[in-house]
Protein backbone atom coordinates (compact mmCIF):
# COMPACT_ATOMS: atom_id res chain seq x y z
CA UNK A 1 0.00 0.00 0.00
CA UNK A 2 1.79 3.95 -0.94
CA UNK A 3 1.28 6.24 1.47
CA UNK A 4 0.31 9.43 0.18
CA UNK A 5 -1.62 12.33 0.97
CA UNK A 6 -5.55 10.00 0.95
CA UNK A 7 -4.04 7.39 2.92
CA UNK A 8 -6.03 6.15 6.34
CA UNK A 9 -2.69 7.37 8.64
CA UNK A 10 -5.03 6.85 11.85
CA UNK A 11 -6.20 3.55 11.00
CA UNK A 12 -2.28 2.61 10.05
CA UNK A 13 -0.66 4.29 13.30
CA UNK A 14 -2.92 1.45 15.30
CA UNK A 15 -1.05 -0.81 13.93
CA UNK A 16 1.83 -0.05 16.30
CA UNK A 17 -0.29 -1.53 19.52
CA UNK A 18 -0.46 2.12 21.09
CA UNK A 19 -0.97 5.93 20.54
CA UNK A 20 2.40 7.70 19.84
CA UNK A 21 2.99 10.72 19.06
CA UNK A 22 5.73 9.93 16.99
CA UNK A 23 3.82 7.43 15.09
CA UNK A 24 1.50 9.95 14.06
CA UNK A 25 3.99 12.31 13.00
CA UNK A 26 5.84 10.15 11.39
CA UNK A 27 3.15 8.96 8.84
CA UNK A 28 2.40 12.71 8.14
CA UNK A 29 5.64 12.81 7.01
CA UNK A 30 5.35 9.74 5.03
CA UNK A 31 2.37 10.23 3.23
CA UNK A 32 3.33 14.32 2.49
CA UNK A 33 6.99 13.53 1.34
CA UNK A 34 8.66 13.63 -2.15
CA UNK A 35 9.80 9.88 -2.01
CA UNK A 36 7.09 6.77 -2.32
CA UNK A 37 6.48 4.80 1.25
CA UNK A 38 4.87 1.30 0.64
CA UNK A 39 3.48 -0.02 3.82
CA UNK A 40 3.57 -4.37 4.23
CA UNK A 41 0.23 -5.21 5.27
CA UNK A 42 0.92 -8.19 6.47
CA UNK A 43 4.08 -7.66 8.36
CA UNK A 44 3.57 -6.95 12.40
CA UNK A 45 3.50 -3.23 13.81
CA UNK A 46 3.84 -0.64 11.00
CA UNK A 47 6.50 -1.99 8.61
CA UNK A 48 7.35 0.55 5.28
CA UNK A 49 9.69 0.39 2.58
CA UNK A 50 11.08 3.11 0.08
CA UNK A 51 10.79 2.71 -3.82
CA UNK A 52 13.99 4.01 -4.55
CA UNK A 53 17.44 3.04 -6.11
CA UNK A 54 20.31 3.00 -3.94
CA UNK A 55 24.32 2.85 -6.04
CA UNK A 56 22.15 1.53 -8.72
CA UNK A 57 20.29 -1.31 -7.17
CA UNK A 58 16.85 -1.02 -5.20
CA UNK A 59 16.81 -0.12 -1.71
CA UNK A 60 15.95 -3.22 0.94
CA UNK A 61 16.04 -0.82 3.58
CA UNK A 62 12.80 -1.12 6.05
CA UNK A 63 11.30 0.41 8.90
CA UNK A 64 8.92 -1.27 11.36
CA UNK A 65 7.54 0.46 14.36
CA UNK A 66 5.94 -1.28 16.98
CA UNK A 67 5.30 -1.34 20.53
CA UNK A 68 7.07 -4.17 22.70
CA UNK A 69 5.38 -2.79 25.71
CA UNK A 70 3.10 -0.16 27.25
CA UNK A 71 4.51 3.06 26.57
CA UNK A 72 7.44 1.70 24.35
CA UNK A 73 7.83 2.28 20.86
CA UNK A 74 10.89 0.84 18.79
CA UNK A 75 11.86 2.32 15.77
CA UNK A 76 13.44 -0.54 14.12
CA UNK A 77 16.01 -0.76 11.17
CA UNK A 78 16.54 -3.40 9.15
CA UNK A 79 16.93 -5.53 5.71
CA UNK A 80 14.85 -8.56 5.09
CA UNK A 81 16.79 -11.42 3.06
CA UNK A 82 16.92 -11.44 -0.16
CA UNK A 83 16.12 -15.20 -0.52
CA UNK A 84 12.14 -15.44 -1.09
CA UNK A 85 12.14 -18.04 1.53
CA UNK A 86 14.51 -17.37 4.33
CA UNK A 87 13.01 -15.36 7.12
CA UNK A 88 16.79 -13.69 7.89
CA UNK A 89 16.77 -9.88 8.80
CA UNK A 90 19.21 -7.90 9.12
CA UNK A 91 19.38 -5.37 11.88
CA UNK A 92 21.26 -2.09 11.74
CA UNK A 93 19.62 -0.74 15.30
CA UNK A 94 16.64 1.08 16.34
CA UNK A 95 15.52 3.84 18.31
CA UNK A 96 13.46 3.06 21.70
CA UNK A 97 11.20 5.76 22.71
CA UNK A 98 8.40 6.70 24.77
CA UNK A 99 4.89 8.14 24.11
CA UNK A 100 6.39 12.20 23.98
CA UNK A 101 6.62 13.58 21.19
CA UNK A 102 9.49 13.89 18.76
CA UNK A 103 10.93 16.63 17.14
CA UNK A 104 10.38 16.57 13.23
CA UNK A 105 14.57 16.81 12.18
CA UNK A 106 14.29 13.21 14.07
CA UNK A 107 11.85 12.18 11.78
CA UNK A 108 13.65 13.76 8.66
CA UNK A 109 16.67 11.69 10.53
CA UNK A 110 15.09 8.26 10.53
CA UNK A 111 13.74 8.90 6.88
CA UNK A 112 16.80 10.33 5.68
CA UNK A 113 18.70 6.94 6.49
CA UNK A 114 16.09 4.63 4.92
CA UNK A 115 16.18 6.71 1.87
CA UNK A 116 20.05 6.25 1.71
CA UNK A 117 19.69 2.57 2.50
CA UNK A 118 20.80 2.81 5.79
CA UNK A 119 24.79 4.63 5.05
CA UNK A 120 26.48 5.04 8.22
CA UNK A 121 26.69 8.56 7.76
CA UNK A 122 23.34 8.74 8.13
CA UNK A 123 22.98 6.92 11.25
CA UNK A 124 20.24 8.92 13.17
CA UNK A 125 21.66 9.30 16.94
CA UNK A 126 20.30 7.54 19.75
CA UNK A 127 20.43 4.34 17.87
CA UNK A 128 20.83 1.14 20.19
CA UNK A 129 22.45 -2.05 18.39
CA UNK A 130 20.17 -4.71 20.17
CA UNK A 131 16.98 -5.23 22.43
CA UNK A 132 15.78 -7.50 25.02
CA UNK A 133 12.60 -8.77 23.52
CA UNK A 134 11.97 -10.20 20.71
CA UNK A 135 11.20 -8.42 17.24
CA UNK A 136 7.86 -9.66 15.27
CA UNK A 137 7.98 -10.43 11.75
CA UNK B 1 34.21 -14.73 -25.95
CA UNK B 2 36.33 -14.88 -22.96
CA UNK B 3 37.50 -18.43 -21.87
CA UNK B 4 35.93 -19.78 -19.11
CA UNK B 5 37.32 -19.25 -15.72
CA UNK B 6 39.09 -22.26 -13.81
CA UNK B 7 37.82 -23.30 -10.40
CA UNK B 8 39.77 -20.61 -8.54
CA UNK B 9 39.51 -17.92 -10.76
CA UNK B 10 35.41 -18.78 -10.61
CA UNK B 11 35.75 -18.98 -6.72
CA UNK B 12 37.75 -15.29 -6.74
CA UNK B 13 34.81 -14.30 -9.23
CA UNK B 14 32.27 -14.96 -7.03
CA UNK B 15 33.82 -14.14 -3.64
CA UNK B 16 33.53 -10.52 -5.59
CA UNK B 17 30.49 -10.67 -7.50
CA UNK B 18 28.39 -12.89 -5.09
CA UNK B 19 25.13 -15.07 -6.98
CA UNK B 20 22.38 -14.56 -7.76
CA UNK B 21 19.51 -17.37 -6.82
CA UNK B 22 17.03 -18.37 -9.61
CA UNK B 23 13.55 -19.88 -8.57
CA UNK B 24 14.27 -22.66 -10.23
CA UNK B 25 16.38 -23.74 -7.22
CA UNK B 26 15.16 -25.10 -3.97
CA UNK B 27 17.54 -24.17 -1.48
CA UNK B 28 15.39 -24.83 1.56
CA UNK B 29 16.09 -28.04 1.22
CA UNK B 30 18.80 -29.22 -0.83
CA UNK B 31 21.19 -26.28 1.10
CA UNK B 32 22.66 -26.09 4.94
CA UNK B 33 20.74 -23.59 6.59
CA UNK B 34 21.37 -19.93 5.76
CA UNK B 35 22.41 -18.18 8.74
CA UNK B 36 24.14 -14.79 10.05
CA UNK B 37 27.39 -16.05 11.72
CA UNK B 38 29.19 -13.80 13.69
CA UNK B 39 31.89 -11.61 11.56
CA UNK B 40 29.16 -11.90 8.67
CA UNK B 41 31.77 -14.18 6.08
CA UNK B 42 29.82 -17.56 6.49
CA UNK B 43 26.32 -15.80 5.54
CA UNK B 44 26.43 -16.60 2.13
CA UNK B 45 25.56 -20.22 -0.03
CA UNK B 46 28.16 -22.98 0.04
CA UNK B 47 29.14 -23.89 -2.86
CA UNK B 48 31.70 -26.99 -4.55
CA UNK B 49 33.32 -26.05 -7.62
CA UNK B 50 34.44 -29.23 -9.29
CA UNK B 51 37.91 -29.38 -10.26
CA UNK B 52 40.74 -31.48 -11.57
CA UNK B 53 42.95 -30.71 -9.07
CA UNK B 54 40.72 -30.51 -6.17
CA UNK B 55 37.06 -29.12 -5.28
CA UNK B 56 37.19 -25.70 -4.57
CA UNK B 57 34.23 -24.72 -1.37
CA UNK B 58 33.22 -21.64 -1.30
CA UNK B 59 30.76 -19.27 0.63
CA UNK B 60 29.13 -17.18 -2.39
CA UNK B 61 27.43 -14.07 -1.12
CA UNK B 62 24.00 -13.70 -1.76
CA UNK B 63 22.48 -11.44 0.58
CA UNK B 64 24.54 -8.10 0.39
CA UNK B 65 22.98 -5.81 -2.26
CA UNK B 66 26.27 -5.20 -4.31
CA UNK B 67 25.06 -9.41 -5.47
CA UNK B 68 22.14 -7.82 -7.32
CA UNK B 69 24.05 -6.84 -9.84
CA UNK B 70 25.58 -10.13 -10.39
CA UNK B 71 25.85 -11.93 -13.68
CA UNK B 72 26.38 -15.27 -11.90
CA UNK B 73 23.01 -16.96 -11.25
CA UNK B 74 22.56 -20.41 -9.79
CA UNK B 75 19.91 -22.60 -11.76
CA UNK B 76 18.77 -25.79 -11.04
CA UNK B 77 17.99 -28.27 -13.65
CA UNK B 78 17.20 -31.71 -13.87
CA UNK B 79 18.20 -31.85 -9.59
CA UNK B 80 21.34 -30.64 -10.58
CA UNK B 81 22.78 -27.36 -10.11
CA UNK B 82 24.58 -24.62 -12.21
CA UNK B 83 26.23 -21.12 -12.37
CA UNK B 84 24.86 -19.17 -15.19
CA UNK B 85 27.36 -16.81 -16.17
CA UNK B 86 24.87 -14.11 -18.03
CA UNK B 87 28.14 -12.26 -19.95
CA UNK B 88 28.21 -15.35 -22.46
CA UNK B 89 27.24 -18.44 -23.06
CA UNK B 90 29.06 -20.08 -19.73
CA UNK B 91 27.52 -22.73 -17.68
CA UNK B 92 29.35 -24.34 -14.32
CA UNK B 93 28.50 -27.33 -13.18
CA UNK B 94 28.69 -26.89 -8.96
CA UNK B 95 27.69 -29.07 -6.44
CA UNK B 96 25.29 -28.13 -3.29
CA UNK B 97 26.48 -29.81 -0.24
CA UNK B 98 23.66 -30.82 2.01
CA UNK B 99 23.12 -29.56 5.64
CA UNK B 100 25.19 -32.39 8.24
CA UNK B 101 22.76 -34.70 9.73
CA UNK B 102 23.18 -33.36 13.29
CA UNK B 103 22.17 -29.57 12.24
CA UNK B 104 18.66 -31.00 13.41
CA UNK B 105 19.60 -32.87 16.53
CA UNK B 106 19.40 -32.02 20.02
CA UNK B 107 22.29 -32.08 22.47
CA UNK B 108 21.82 -33.94 25.31
CA UNK B 109 20.93 -30.55 27.39
CA UNK B 110 18.23 -29.63 24.97
CA UNK B 111 20.56 -27.08 22.84
CA UNK B 112 19.74 -27.23 18.89
CA UNK B 113 23.49 -28.93 17.87
CA UNK B 114 23.64 -25.85 15.08
CA UNK B 115 23.39 -23.22 17.46
CA UNK B 116 26.48 -24.64 18.72
CA UNK B 117 28.60 -24.87 15.80
CA UNK B 118 28.74 -24.48 11.69
CA UNK B 119 30.37 -26.54 9.31
CA UNK B 120 31.76 -23.64 7.06
CA UNK B 121 33.32 -26.08 4.40
CA UNK B 122 34.35 -29.08 6.16
CA UNK B 123 35.67 -27.67 9.02
CA UNK B 124 33.68 -26.73 12.61
CA UNK B 125 33.41 -23.68 13.82
CA UNK B 126 32.17 -22.69 17.24
CA UNK B 127 32.17 -19.39 18.54
CA UNK B 128 32.81 -20.11 22.34
CA UNK B 129 30.68 -16.66 23.02
CA UNK B 130 28.10 -14.45 21.25
CA UNK B 131 29.98 -11.27 22.45
CA UNK B 132 32.58 -9.42 20.78
CA UNK B 133 33.75 -6.74 24.19
CA UNK B 134 34.64 -4.43 21.41
CA UNK B 135 30.81 -3.42 20.37
CA UNK B 136 29.76 -2.44 24.00
CA UNK B 137 33.39 -0.30 24.61
CA UNK B 138 32.68 3.61 23.48
CA UNK B 139 35.67 5.83 22.45
CA UNK B 140 36.95 8.08 19.78
CA UNK B 141 33.76 9.73 19.36
CA UNK B 142 32.11 6.16 18.53
CA UNK B 143 29.19 4.83 19.39
CA UNK B 144 31.40 0.84 19.46
CA UNK B 145 35.08 0.24 18.73
CA UNK B 146 33.96 -2.65 16.87
CA UNK B 147 35.98 -3.45 13.59
CA UNK B 148 34.14 -2.05 10.52
CA UNK B 149 33.57 -4.88 8.48
CA UNK B 150 32.40 -7.08 11.58
CA UNK B 151 28.25 -7.35 11.99
CA UNK B 152 28.90 -9.69 15.27
CA UNK B 153 26.97 -7.00 17.73
CA UNK B 154 24.09 -7.00 15.47
CA UNK B 155 23.15 -10.79 16.08
CA UNK B 156 20.31 -11.81 17.88
CA UNK B 157 20.53 -13.14 21.42
CA UNK B 158 23.91 -10.76 21.78
CA UNK B 159 22.71 -9.92 25.11
CA UNK B 160 22.07 -13.39 26.22
CA UNK B 161 25.95 -13.85 26.60
CA UNK B 162 25.02 -17.38 25.14
CA UNK B 163 28.26 -18.67 25.89
CA UNK B 164 28.56 -22.43 25.18
CA UNK B 165 28.56 -25.50 27.08
CA UNK B 166 31.47 -27.78 26.91
CA UNK B 167 29.27 -30.76 27.23
CA UNK B 168 27.35 -29.74 24.40
CA UNK B 169 30.50 -28.46 22.12
CA UNK B 170 31.79 -31.82 23.27
CA UNK B 171 28.70 -34.12 21.65
CA UNK B 172 28.15 -31.40 18.52
CA UNK B 173 32.26 -31.95 17.77
CA UNK B 174 31.54 -35.50 18.13
CA UNK B 175 28.67 -35.68 15.87
CA UNK B 176 30.86 -33.65 13.08
CA UNK B 177 33.13 -36.22 13.27
CA UNK B 178 31.28 -38.95 12.86
CA UNK B 179 30.72 -37.27 9.56
CA UNK B 180 33.71 -36.82 8.43
CA UNK B 181 35.07 -34.09 9.98
CA UNK B 182 38.62 -33.35 10.92
CA UNK B 183 39.06 -30.25 12.19
CA UNK B 184 37.44 -27.77 15.07
CA UNK B 185 38.15 -24.47 14.86
CA UNK B 186 37.03 -21.90 18.10
CA UNK B 187 37.42 -18.58 18.11
CA UNK B 188 36.41 -15.81 20.08
CA UNK B 189 35.72 -11.53 20.44
CA UNK B 190 37.83 -9.23 22.81
CA UNK B 191 37.00 -10.74 26.51
CA UNK B 192 39.49 -7.97 28.23
CA UNK B 193 42.42 -9.89 28.04
CA UNK B 194 41.01 -13.27 29.18
CA UNK B 195 40.14 -14.71 25.79
CA UNK B 196 42.72 -17.69 26.17
CA UNK B 197 41.66 -18.80 29.61
CA UNK B 198 38.15 -19.08 28.07
CA UNK B 199 39.25 -21.31 25.24
CA UNK B 200 41.42 -24.01 26.98
CA UNK B 201 38.48 -25.18 28.56
CA UNK B 202 36.91 -26.34 25.33
CA UNK B 203 40.53 -27.19 23.50
CA UNK B 204 41.15 -29.89 26.59
CA UNK B 205 37.69 -31.28 26.17
CA UNK B 206 37.85 -31.69 22.38
CA UNK B 207 41.15 -33.28 21.71
CA UNK B 208 41.09 -35.37 25.00
CA UNK B 209 37.02 -37.13 24.56
CA UNK B 210 36.85 -36.34 20.31
CA UNK B 211 40.23 -36.71 18.94
CA UNK B 212 39.99 -33.83 16.43
CA UNK B 213 42.34 -31.08 15.02
CA UNK B 214 42.04 -28.10 17.46
CA UNK B 215 42.06 -24.57 16.18
CA UNK B 216 41.90 -21.71 18.03
CA UNK B 217 41.54 -17.80 16.89
CA UNK B 218 41.50 -15.67 19.73
CA UNK B 219 42.67 -11.86 20.23
CA UNK B 220 46.88 -12.49 20.91
CA UNK B 221 47.62 -12.36 24.58
CA UNK B 222 50.18 -9.73 25.80
CA UNK B 223 53.75 -10.17 25.44
CA UNK B 224 54.24 -11.13 29.60
CA UNK B 225 51.12 -13.94 28.79
CA UNK B 226 52.81 -15.47 26.04
CA UNK B 227 53.01 -18.54 27.88
CA UNK B 228 49.63 -19.20 27.38
CA UNK B 229 49.95 -20.67 23.98
CA UNK B 230 52.34 -23.28 25.51
CA UNK B 231 49.25 -24.40 28.02
CA UNK B 232 47.57 -24.04 24.87
CA UNK B 233 49.65 -26.89 23.21
CA UNK B 234 49.83 -28.82 26.19
CA UNK B 235 46.21 -29.03 25.93
CA UNK B 236 46.02 -30.00 22.58
CA UNK B 237 45.75 -27.01 20.37
CA UNK B 238 46.71 -27.82 16.54
CA UNK B 239 46.49 -24.41 15.22
CA UNK B 240 46.60 -20.73 15.83
CA UNK B 241 45.25 -17.62 13.70
CA UNK B 242 45.66 -14.52 14.41
CA UNK B 243 43.84 -11.82 12.75
CA UNK B 244 44.98 -8.14 12.26
CA UNK B 245 43.04 -7.88 8.81
CA UNK B 246 45.20 -5.18 7.77
CA UNK B 247 48.49 -4.80 7.37
CA UNK B 248 49.00 -1.04 6.63
CA UNK B 249 49.05 0.54 10.73
CA UNK B 250 46.84 3.37 9.03
CA UNK B 251 44.20 1.56 7.81
CA UNK B 252 44.53 -1.19 11.01
CA UNK B 253 44.25 2.03 13.29
CA UNK B 254 41.24 3.84 11.28
CA UNK B 255 38.80 0.15 10.53
CA UNK B 256 39.99 -1.89 13.50
CA UNK B 257 39.91 0.63 16.44
CA UNK B 258 39.59 -1.82 19.71
CA UNK B 259 42.07 -4.09 18.50
CA UNK B 260 44.32 -0.56 17.78
CA UNK B 261 43.07 0.83 20.98
CA UNK B 262 43.44 -2.48 23.17
CA UNK B 263 46.57 -4.60 21.74
CA UNK B 264 48.15 -2.92 18.82
CA UNK B 265 49.06 -4.31 15.42
CA UNK B 266 52.27 -5.55 17.09
CA UNK B 267 50.67 -7.78 19.63
CA UNK B 268 49.57 -9.73 16.72
CA UNK B 269 52.94 -10.10 15.46
CA UNK B 270 54.24 -11.21 18.13
CA UNK B 271 51.99 -13.66 19.01
CA UNK B 272 51.97 -15.50 15.67
CA UNK B 273 56.09 -15.38 15.64
CA UNK B 274 56.02 -17.20 19.22
CA UNK B 275 53.19 -19.86 18.55
CA UNK B 276 54.69 -20.31 14.89
CA UNK B 277 58.47 -20.79 16.17
CA UNK B 278 56.90 -23.95 18.77
CA UNK B 279 55.12 -25.50 15.89
CA UNK B 280 55.57 -27.34 13.02
CA UNK B 281 56.03 -25.20 9.48
CA UNK B 282 52.37 -24.36 8.47
CA UNK B 283 51.20 -24.53 11.42
CA UNK B 284 49.87 -21.11 12.34
CA UNK B 285 48.04 -18.10 10.09
CA UNK B 286 47.86 -14.80 9.88
CA UNK B 287 44.61 -13.65 8.67
CA UNK B 288 44.32 -10.94 6.71
CA UNK B 289 41.60 -9.15 4.65
CA UNK B 290 42.68 -8.01 0.92
CA UNK B 291 40.12 -5.28 -1.05
CA UNK B 292 40.34 -3.02 1.35
CA UNK B 293 44.15 -1.31 1.66
CA UNK B 294 46.14 -0.96 -1.43
CA UNK B 295 47.15 -4.86 -2.63
CA UNK B 296 50.83 -3.53 -2.31
CA UNK B 297 49.71 -3.71 1.66
CA UNK B 298 48.26 -7.03 1.13
CA UNK B 299 51.44 -8.43 -0.35
CA UNK B 300 53.63 -7.26 2.07
CA UNK B 301 51.40 -8.79 4.53
CA UNK B 302 51.83 -12.53 2.91
CA UNK B 303 55.53 -11.67 2.62
CA UNK B 304 55.65 -10.97 6.31
CA UNK B 305 53.00 -14.33 7.51
CA UNK B 306 55.14 -16.78 5.06
CA UNK B 307 58.53 -15.12 6.40
CA UNK B 308 57.55 -16.14 9.79
CA UNK B 309 56.51 -19.42 8.51
CA UNK B 310 52.91 -19.48 8.69
CA UNK B 311 50.34 -19.47 6.11
CA UNK B 312 48.72 -16.51 5.13
CA UNK B 313 44.91 -17.13 5.37
CA UNK B 314 43.09 -14.32 3.14
CA UNK B 315 39.81 -13.43 3.18
CA UNK B 316 38.10 -11.21 0.27
CA UNK B 317 36.44 -8.09 1.78
CA UNK B 318 32.84 -8.97 1.81
CA UNK B 319 30.73 -5.85 2.87
CA UNK B 320 28.29 -7.79 5.11
CA UNK B 321 24.67 -6.53 5.18
CA UNK B 322 24.74 -4.24 7.82
CA UNK B 323 28.44 -3.83 8.77
CA UNK B 324 30.14 -0.41 8.80
CA UNK B 325 31.63 -1.01 6.24
CA UNK B 326 28.52 -2.26 3.77
CA UNK B 327 28.59 0.24 1.05
CA UNK B 328 32.19 0.16 0.33
CA UNK B 329 32.69 -1.97 -3.13
CA UNK B 330 33.78 -5.23 -3.08
CA UNK B 331 37.53 -5.63 -4.52
CA UNK B 332 37.90 -6.09 -8.17
CA UNK B 333 38.76 -9.54 -9.22
CA UNK B 334 41.75 -9.09 -11.16
CA UNK B 335 43.18 -7.27 -7.78
CA UNK B 336 42.07 -10.53 -6.01
CA UNK B 337 43.93 -12.69 -8.94
CA UNK B 338 47.38 -10.95 -8.46
CA UNK B 339 47.09 -10.91 -4.58
CA UNK B 340 45.91 -15.20 -4.46
CA UNK B 341 48.85 -15.63 -7.04
CA UNK B 342 51.40 -14.20 -5.17
CA UNK B 343 49.62 -16.38 -1.86
CA UNK B 344 50.50 -19.57 -3.73
CA UNK B 345 53.83 -18.38 -4.76
CA UNK B 346 54.89 -17.11 -1.36
CA UNK B 347 53.81 -20.55 0.19
CA UNK B 348 55.52 -22.39 -2.66
CA UNK B 349 58.58 -20.44 -2.40
CA UNK B 350 59.29 -20.53 1.62
CA UNK B 351 57.92 -24.18 1.69
CA UNK B 352 54.96 -23.74 3.78
CA UNK B 353 53.05 -26.65 3.20
CA UNK B 354 49.58 -26.54 1.62
CA UNK B 355 46.84 -28.89 1.62
CA UNK B 356 48.77 -31.65 3.78
CA UNK B 357 45.86 -31.46 6.13
CA UNK B 358 43.21 -34.72 5.93
CA UNK B 359 39.74 -32.83 4.45
CA UNK B 360 40.24 -29.10 5.89
CA UNK B 361 38.73 -27.21 3.44
CA UNK B 362 37.72 -23.44 4.29
CA UNK B 363 34.91 -21.84 2.64
CA UNK B 364 35.73 -18.52 3.48
CA UNK B 365 38.61 -17.85 2.08
CA UNK B 366 40.78 -19.10 -0.87
CA UNK B 367 43.04 -21.45 0.65
CA UNK B 368 46.82 -21.27 -0.90
CA UNK B 369 45.66 -25.22 -2.18
CA UNK B 370 42.85 -24.07 -4.17
CA UNK B 371 45.50 -21.16 -5.35
CA UNK B 372 46.92 -24.10 -7.83
CA UNK B 373 44.89 -23.98 -10.32
CA UNK B 374 46.50 -20.38 -11.02
CA UNK B 375 49.68 -21.88 -11.51
CA UNK B 376 50.96 -23.18 -15.41
CA UNK B 377 50.79 -26.27 -15.53
CA UNK B 378 53.85 -26.81 -16.74
CA UNK B 379 56.90 -28.83 -15.56
CA UNK B 380 57.80 -26.74 -12.38
CA UNK B 381 53.76 -26.88 -11.52
CA UNK B 382 54.27 -30.89 -11.70
CA UNK B 383 57.58 -30.70 -9.81
CA UNK B 384 55.46 -28.77 -6.96
CA UNK B 385 52.90 -31.16 -6.84
CA UNK B 386 55.04 -34.33 -6.45
CA UNK B 387 56.80 -32.45 -3.60
CA UNK B 388 53.49 -32.10 -1.80
CA UNK B 389 52.32 -35.55 -2.67
CA UNK B 390 55.49 -36.59 -0.80
CA UNK B 391 54.58 -33.99 2.55
CA UNK B 392 50.89 -35.14 2.67
CA UNK B 393 51.93 -38.94 2.44
CA UNK B 394 54.55 -38.40 5.54
CA UNK B 395 52.58 -35.84 7.74
CA UNK B 396 49.52 -39.14 7.17
CA UNK B 397 50.86 -40.72 10.06
CA UNK B 398 51.61 -37.13 12.19
CA UNK B 399 47.44 -36.06 11.65
CA UNK B 400 46.33 -39.97 12.27
CA UNK B 401 48.38 -39.67 15.12
CA UNK B 402 46.05 -36.09 16.12
CA UNK B 403 42.90 -37.39 15.41
CA UNK B 404 42.72 -40.00 18.58
CA UNK B 405 41.66 -39.29 21.61
CA UNK B 406 44.80 -37.12 23.79
CA UNK B 407 44.24 -36.42 27.40
CA UNK B 408 45.28 -32.97 28.76
CA UNK B 409 48.32 -32.65 30.05
CA UNK B 410 47.87 -29.79 31.91
CA UNK B 411 44.65 -28.56 34.12
CA UNK B 412 42.42 -26.46 30.89
CA UNK B 413 40.27 -24.56 34.30
CA UNK B 414 43.73 -23.32 36.12
CA UNK B 415 46.82 -21.87 34.34
CA UNK B 416 49.84 -22.98 35.32
CA UNK B 417 51.11 -19.53 36.18
CA UNK B 418 48.85 -16.62 38.13
CA UNK B 419 46.94 -14.81 36.79
CA UNK B 420 47.82 -11.38 35.06
CA UNK B 421 46.66 -8.42 36.51
CA UNK B 422 43.03 -7.14 35.50
CA UNK B 423 42.93 -5.11 32.42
Amino acid sequence: MVLDGSSATGVLAERVGGRFLAVEALLGRLASGPESFVVDPSAAGLDWSVENQVRGVPNRARVKCFSPKEDALLVWFYKRSALSWSRERFSYGGVLLDAKEVSPSTIDGWIRYQVGGFSPEERPPGMRRSFPFDLPA
Amino acid sequence: MAAPLNPCELEIDLFCRGVRIDPSCSLESDARIFRRTRAGLGSGLELVLPGDLKDVWMNAPVEEDFVQASPYRLVKDAERYALVDERGPVRYPVRIPPEPAWYERLTGRGTPMRDVGVLQGTYLGIYISNSCGYWWMRGEGKEALNCAFCTTGYNVGVNERAEKAVEDVVEVAAAAKAEGCTFTHFNTGYHGGRDIDLVAPYVAAVKGRVGQLVGVQALPARAPDLWKYDWLLDLGANHFSFCWEFHSPDWFARLCPGKRATLGQDAFFRALEYCQSKMPKGACSGEIIAGVEPIEWTLRAIDDITDRGAFPTVCIFRPCIGSDMEHVPPPRPEDMLVVMRHMYEACRRKGIPIGAAPNIEVSLIVQPDDARYLEPRNLRFWGREARSWIVRRLAAPVFARELRLRPPKADPYHPPRPQPAAV
